[in-house]
């Protein structure tokens, strides 16, 4: 028997963000049977390319509004559906919403998981992820059941399949049972860059106290609009605690923890809990004036130098192409 | 108003995590805190107290280390402490069926705070597994002011997140927990007499319920990320070290 897997995933002005599909296709290239999970209705053209990645059953339901009621009907589908595993990506609503569903179904929950394998006897999932924000990484064991665990990846961990399923999906709608009272929400857009979220940008341009003053940053958004629209700017803790730049930029142990694929840290000087949000990027570049940094020990790249005069030469680099 | 605080105490951020073979972390060197997620809780709770006249209990679990933790917090400002003691290892599962039922027998608030992630081991699970366990709605990553509304003695509260370049201003009844991201409160430091009062002020210590409840995550097989990246240092002037960067991020490393 195929594994079922339910995966839950999210619309955002109805399109579907690349790590839904990513993690539907993954699901789908292990042989599994995909359920897909939605809070709000699908257009024919979401559904086929749901059904694309590999989902066979597409599963929607109305948005109760408030965690409370949303994590009552999910349990309710997934009792229902008794899946192998329950597969997410580490966004905040799933997050709060599955946490709740484990709980009440007295399944496991592991957030933020680099990957997911069958334990060779088939007896029991693993997965691995870091603690610490990154300091060490330890493994978990978790017994098959149905429904299975939760597990939540986390962004850029999903391995990347190229699938093209020509099953249709089936579609079908849930009749909400009761909604929130008493829950007013009023929505509106904060973001006026189209720059990514810091935990699902494939490139960050990051800046600490190096960079001497709040305006400075502007270099390195011009570092950032030249490398694309999937690079976001980050900045140190350093930065953000004497009020240059918002706590929502924040790279670090209390901050976000990150994992891109090019990691710029400029003038950045690398305190131990900066490095902990930081090291799992692929690709880790460092510009200081200090030879002596602590940063210059985790980077692939380092140019000691006065970064007003390398950012500058970079960026004339990068336009040459 | 009584305001439910949940604090967890953590390997301070700048300490060196060091491992016993592949058991788990070694704590004899580590330095321990409050979760800095939490302590952002708890300074919002102790404003809406002072705003507010409300009375604010914090609650933890854990060895009996964690006391220096509450002792901390009650010199912040909080009223009460709770300890539930505890020397085996925990997960989200665990402490939340545990706070649930020390909170239900102590007394129901009509707010729960805490932070959004713990930033040992980052589930960011126990506030929502609390919240069910309450039978209570609640919001994740509150990262902006909470404003507390009183009319006809019944309360309610605006609260506002960001969530991914969203702006949600919610308004909701309560009782609520709310998790709580960094930018909502910047914690104050405890005064003298905060720090005299404290020894005064009541910590009560509470045992495990033993029913049903055992841990259903268990980590094993510890080990310290792979430490075989090799830096090349680039020299030159700046256009060199520029243009080697650039070359190398194109043609060896493929990121461009």
């Amino acid at each position: 028997m195929p594994k079922k897997i339910f995966i839950p995933i999210n619309l955002n002005l109805d399109t579907i963000s690349n790590i839904s599909l990513d993690l539907i296709s993954f699901g789908y290239c292990q042989k599994w049977k995909v359920t897909v999970f939605c809070f709000s209705s699908t257009s024919q053209e979401i559904n086929l390319k749901l059904q694309a990645a590999g989902a066979s059953q597409i599963i929607c339901a109305i948005d109760p509004q408030t965690a409370k009621h949303q994590a009552k009907i999910l349990k309710n589908i997934i009792q229902e559906e008794k899946p192998d595993l329950i597969l997410a990506d580490s966004n905040a609503f799933y997050l709060d919403i599955l946490a709740r569903v484990a709980i009440q179904l007295k399944i496991p929950f592991l957030s933020d998981i680099l990957n997911i394998r069958l334990k060779e006897s088939n007896k029991a999932w693993i997965a691995d992820r870091f603690l610490y924000a990154g300091k060490c990484l330890a493994s978990a064991t978790l017994p098959i059941s149905q429904p299975g665990p939760v597990v939540l990846f986390r962004p850029h961990q999903v391995p990347k399949y190229k699938t093209l399923n020509q099953v249709p999906a089936k579609v079908r709608t849930i009749d909400s049972i009761d909604e929130a009272h008493n829950y007013q929400c009023h929505r509106s857009q904060v973001n006026q860059k189209k720059r990514p979220d810091l935990t699902e940008a494939a490139m960050i341009v990051s800046g600490g106290r190096g960079l001497q003053a709040p305006e400075k940053f502007k270099l390195l958004e011009e570092l950032a609009d030249i490398l694309g629209n999937q690079t976001a700017v980050g900045a140190s803790r350093a930065v953000t605690d004497t009020g240059w730049k918002p706590h929502n930029m924040q790279i670090g142990q209390t901050g976000k923890t990150v994992s891109p694929q090019l990691y710029i840290a400029c003038g950045i000087s690398g305190a131990i809990q900066h490095l902990a949000g930081m090291s799992s990027s692929r690709i880790i570049v460092a510009i200081n004036k200090d030879p002596s940094a602590p940063i210059f020990q985790k980077c692939h790249y380092g140019l000691v130098g006065d970064l007003f005069k390398i950012l500058p030469c970079l960026i004339q680099e990068l336009k040459k192409t | 108003m009584h305001i439910f605080v949940c604090l967890k105490q953590v390997p301070d951020t700048a300490s060196q995590i060091k491992l016993i073979d592949s058991q788990g972390i070694d704590e004899s060197n580590i330095e321990w805190i409050i979760n800095p997620y939490d302590e952002f809780a708890l300074e919002a709770a102790l404003q809406i107290k002072e705003a507010h006249n409300a009375e604010v209990s914090v609650i933890s679990i854990g060895p009996i280390r964690v006391e220096t933790a509450l002792r901390r917090a009650l010199a912040m400002g909080a009223d009460h402490a709770h300890l539930i003691e505890h020397n085996k290892p925990i997960d989200p599962f665990f402490i939340a069926t545990q706070l649930s039922q020390t909170i239900k027998f102590i007394r129901s608030p009509n707010l729960i705070l805490m932070g959004k992630v713990g930033v040992d081991e980052n589930h960011s699970a126990t506030g929502p597994m609390l919240a069910e366990c309450l039978n209570m709605n609640h919001i994740g990553s509150v990262n902006q002011a909470i404003q507390l509304k009183q009319e006809n003695n019944m309360h309610s509260i605006l609260v506002k997140r960001v969530i991914n370049g969203i702006l949600e201003e919610i308004h909701t009844s309560l009782p609520l927990l709310l998790t709580v991201d960094k930018g909502i409160a910047e914690p104050r430091y405890p005064s003298l007499p905060g720090i005299i009062q404290a020894k005064k002020k009541p910590l009560q210590k509470h045992s495990v319920s033993t029913t049903e409840t055992a841990p259903l995550i268990k980590f094993h097989s510890y080990r310290l990320p792979n430490k075989n990246k090799t830096t090349k240092m680039l020299t030159g002037t700046p256009e060199e070290q520029a243009k080697q960067l650039i070359d190398a991020l194109k043609t060896k490393e493929k990121v461009l």
